[in-house]
């Protein structure tokens, strides 16, 4: 399950988590939760925000993709992705990912899978808020790239 | 902010003919398809938009289009060649043809988490 959201993730356990279920399925041994927080200093780079754009229908899609890919790969019972938009400052949650598994090797394993997946698979894009400026953060390299452009006709 | 209307896909921004594939055949047209064009975090601020609207043939390429596209938006110029393309929210090869899609995403590459 995937979910792009603008409230603050703090309560997550007010969202619709894993929380209900994993009492109903007795081969739940382990729950995973990893917060991604916004970092305040970045080698001495100062952030005081980040602001996530995300294609929307394009990214829930490839999260749940990323859920479905993780289940096969890993063997975890079922994980959730939720990811902020729009304004996130400094010490807030930007990307949440749970996954509920029978131990916690997979758990661990998958979780730290799909954030990879996430930031190289994902149309989500932020922006770096700081005391010098804003700046778009844009690797050059991702899975999204054009494998390789053709010459202009 | 959203464009639409008197942009065509045409490099002169107030024609209204549409832009179709170079050498084309006028008889094989299926005819042009006005399409949304869609602008993500730094190609939005560059084309000063998050949204156009582009009459667009549909045997046009993506590699065509993204040409086509740094021809009527320069400033995207140094972008574009980075970012991937969607039609209809499916990732595109330059070679592939834009077909009936009615939506085109521009993505840079992605920075999320």
């Amino acid at each position: 399950m995937a979910k792009l959201l603008r409230e603050p993730l703090e309560d997550f356990e007010k969202l619709d988590l894993c929380s209900q279920t994993a009492s109903l399925d007795p081969t739940i041994g382990a729950r995973v939760v990893f917060s991604g927080v916004v970092r305040g200093d970045t080698n001495g780079a100062t952030t005081s925000a980040l602001v996530y754009d995300a294609y929307e229908p394009m990214a829930i899609r490839a999260m749940n993709d990323l859920e479905a890919e993780a289940r096969k790969l890993f063997g975890i019972k079922r994980a959730l992705v939720v990811h902020r938009l729009g304004r996130v400052p400094v010490g807030q949650i930007s990307v949440l990912a749970i996954v509920e598994s029978g131990h916690r090797k997979e758990g661990f394993a998958a979780c730290e899978w799909l954030m990879n997946e996430i930031k190289k698979r994902v149309p989500i894009w932020k922006k770096d808020i700081g005391p010098n400026g804003e700046k778009w953060q844009h690797p050059s390299s991702g899975s999204l790239n054009p494998p390789s452009p053709e010459s202009p006709s | 902010m959203t464009i639409s209307g008197p942009i065509t896909g045409n490099k002169n921004l107030h024609s209204r003919e549409p832009f179709s594939a170079p050498g084309r055949d006028k008889d094989e047209a299926t005819g042009p398809v006005p399409r949304e064009i869609l602008f993500f975090a730094i190609t939005s601020d560059l084309a000063k938009a998050r949204s156009l609207t582009l009459t667009l043939d549909d045997n046009l390429t993506f590699g065509q289009f993204r040409a086509y596209l740094v021809s009527i938006l320069p400033d995207l110029a140094t972008q574009l060649p980075l970012c991937a393309l969607a039609g209809d929210g499916a990732i595109a090869m330059d070679s592939d043809k834009l077909g009936p899609a009615q939506t085109i995403a521009i993505l840079p590459p992605v920075s999320g988490g």
